[in-house]
């Protein structure tokens, strides 16, 4: 069997050791991407998107460890990498971190460095990497720019963060992303520091590049209007687990899970809206003290009973590709 | 001065907010940042704007402006007061716009930082009420009111905004600011902060009050959509000028200015059979201290033509409440927001 897929995460559970106590960020995260695909996780803040991405690249915060699962990854020649298994900051861990997939972070103010030039930063990668010369990074990083749409490369290549404004700082950092022409490319938040007409034209960029390099994109947002038009498959999240998963007409057109459809229920429409909006009562519960069974009893308004505070529903399919943990789709037998 | 008609409670007249610019060891004025450049809109009693644009286009200033949080540099900022007198709010002295005070409140962005975190929740509703003079008595009485008000329970009282979600700070924000029973609230992003499902109550609460207190609201916000569900009325603002103002649903099914258009077009949807137009603006911003002789969206507009590069379009009343500042309004067809 060919197996096309270019990641794949299972039961992926992170802990962050603080001072207060454990907090069980990711309790078990199922997904994977297939090569070529967009794939959306989308959440709340707190749902834990973030230390996913953060996770697949190993670029955890000292507190946080992987507790367990496994990540694997497969490269250019469809080789295997066990992600999990390797050294953070070692030599294989590196090689896979640039060449083959890169991130592009929200802020783009925090995440280049202010005391290095645009330029130099992007030719840092290239020359990390790649058996070239200063001459040749310089080259490479001008024609990225060029790629993504900075108006005067030549001059701006040598610019400091600073001088850019926000957009074309979004665009260098997408540029620094593609340098060395990685497979897989993970945006967390990519626009939400944006106003919307520049998200829009970064969002367009994202599109474009992800067909001209024949990526595969993990895109990271809580915003649901971005992942109706940006990607081929959603991953719902909700408290360090996914929820619910399935293609993006089918996440829109038939939401299965109580808490994807009062999510689609809450948004304000350009359109207008019939009526009050749907509002998920209450907050998302601490994650120092996550509760009992399924994690959403506390505000679900389809709460069975009993039975959602007992253990964490188990996957189901509910349509091709489609996946709900809900016990509302599941034969309770004779409970 | 100009006059209020009976039914109008704000009246914004040519208000301009210009920040010097100064250079070198004796501060020279080098130039002006034109944050707010000339805006004028009225607002009736009981109505909700919505002051809509990009960051940096100015509406925070404005809205500060109006309250006197800073000072304006030039333009009329006519108030109608609960005992019906007529005040100019930008040259009151600040002995009067004191007493003015009490009828104006706002509500701010960031539940976190416009908390006072060693105050009590009763202690920060009850601020207003203390400054006004209230009895300990009859405020503990009315913060109890305001917290049922806002839906949270009254046994929250003593703790701490530490205690809270942003969710519940909000709402503890808005009792403060709906404590004096104002006249007129400006809310400058109140739901930005917050995440969708927290919104959504939020945005339900403000329709609510907007009902029962018969509350007049103004509005600052980014997000369009936020802005067509709570508003009767918006401003679309753009580089310190105002673009376009009409009745929300005018305004987005039927923009007139290219901007407006392509404010609306650029939202991607929640809905993935809807056709999203995306990226159509070229550029970015221009930097607001730069003299600008024609329409000040000419550089960035796909429908500039000679005209809009060297004379500037004004405000016109085009039917129905619906203001544009476009010399092409008539000449050009744009798309707003198709209904489902």
């Amino acid at each position: 069997m060919a197996n096309n897929n270019i990641l794949e995460v299972e039961n992926l559970n992170v802990h962050f050791h603080t001072d207060e106590g454990i907090v069980r960020a990711l309790n078990g995260v199922d997904f994977k991407v297939e090569r070529g695909e967009a794939v959306g996780i989308v959440g709340e803040s707190g749902c834990g998107k973030s230390v996913t991405s953060t996770s697949v690249m190993r670029l955890l915060p000292g507190v946080g460890e992987i507790a367990a699962g496994t990540i694997k990854y497969y490269d250019k020649n469809k080789k295997q990498h066990d992600i999990i298994n390797l050294k953070a900051d070692g030599e294989h861990m590196r090689s896979i971190r640039g060449p083959e997939m890169s991130m592009i972070f929200q802020e783009p103010m925090t995440a280049f460095s202010p005391v290095h030039t645009i330029g130099n930063q992007i030719m840092e990668k290239l020359l990390y990497h790649e058996d070239i010369d200063k001459d040749e990074a310089r080259r490479k990083a001008l024609e990225l720019l060029k790629k993504v749409g900075i108006s005067k490369p030549e001059q701006r290549i040598d610019e400091y963060p600073f001088q850019y404004s926000g957009g074309m700082r979004q665009r260098a950092m997408i540029a620094m992303g593609l340098a060395c022409e990685p497979q897989l490319l993970i945006a967390d938040e990519p626009t939400t520091a944006l106003d919307v007409t520049i998200q829009a034209q970064v969002l367009k960029l994202i599109k474009k590049m992800q067909a001209d390099y024949n990526l595969s994109l993990i895109l990271i947002t809580h915003d649901l209007g971005v992942i109706a038009h940006m990607v081929d498959y959603v991953n719902v999240m909700y408290l360090g687990r996914v929820v619910e998963s399935g293609p993006v007409e089918e996440i829109f057109d038939n939401p299965a899970h109580p808490y994807t459809q009062d999510l689609l229920k809450s948004i304000p429409r350009m359109t207008g809206n019939e009526g009050k909006l749907a509002s998920i009562e209450g907050a998302v519960p601490d994650a120092y003290s996550l509760p009992k069974g399924c994690p959403f009893h506390t505000r679900c308004r389809k709460k069975i009973g009993e039975v959602c505070e007992r253990a964490y529903p188990e996957r189901q399919e509910i349509s091709a590709d489609h996946y709900v943990n809900c016990y509302l789709h599941q034969d309770l037998g004779d409970k | 001065m100009a006059k209020l008609a009976e039914n109008e409670i704000l009246k914004v007249d040519g208000l301009k907010k210009y920040f010097p610019i100064t250079k070198g060891f004796f501060n020279k004025h080098v130039g002006d940042v034109k944050a707010v450049n000339d805006i004028s809109f009225t607002l009736n009693k009981g109505e909700t704007m919505g002051l809509v644009g990009e960051s940096g286009c100015g509406k925070t200033t404005a809205s500060r402006s109006i309250l006197r949080a800073i000072d304006p540099t030039e333009g009329e900022v006519l108030f109608r007061r609960k005992n019906g007198n007529v005040v100019d709010l930008a040259e009151l002295d600040y002995k009067k716009l004191k007493d003015v005070r009490s009828e104006i409140q706002m509500i701010f962005q960031d539940p976190f930082s416009s908390l006072n975190p060693r105050m009590s929740v009763l202690d920060i509703i009850a601020e207003p009420l203390v400054v006004q003079g209230w009895s300990k008595q009859k405020y503990k009485e009315r913060v109890e009111e305001l917290l049922d008000l806002v839906g949270l329970d009254k046994k929250y009282m003593t703790r701490y905004p530490h205690a809270f979600s942003g969710g519940q700070r909000q709402r503890i924000g808005i009792a403060r600011a709906l404590a004096l029973e104002p006249e007129l609230v400006v809310a400058d992003e109140p739901v930005s902060a917050l995440d969708v499902s927290v919104q959504a109550q939020i945005l339900n609460l403000l329709d609510d009050l907007k009902e029962r207190m018969d509350l007049t609201l103004l509005m600052v916000a980014h997000d369009l959509s936020v802005i067509r569900y709570v508003c009767d009325k918006v401003a679309v603002m753009y580089l310190g000028k105002l673009v376009e103002v009409a009745e929300t649903e005018e305004l987005y099914t039927n923009p007139k200015h290219p901007y407006t258009a392509s404010l609306l077009t650029a939202v991607p949807e929640a809905d993935p059979h809807m056709e999203w137009l995306g990226e159509n603006l070229k550029g970015e911003v221009p930097d607001p201290s730069a003299e600008i002789k024609g329409c000040n969206f000419a550089s960035r507009c796909p429908y500039a033509k000679d005209i809009c590069e060297n004379k500037e379009p004004e405000l016109v009343d085009i039917g129905g409440g619906h203001w544009v500042s476009c010399h092409r309004k008539d000449e050009i067809e744009l798309m707003g927001v198709k209904l489902k």
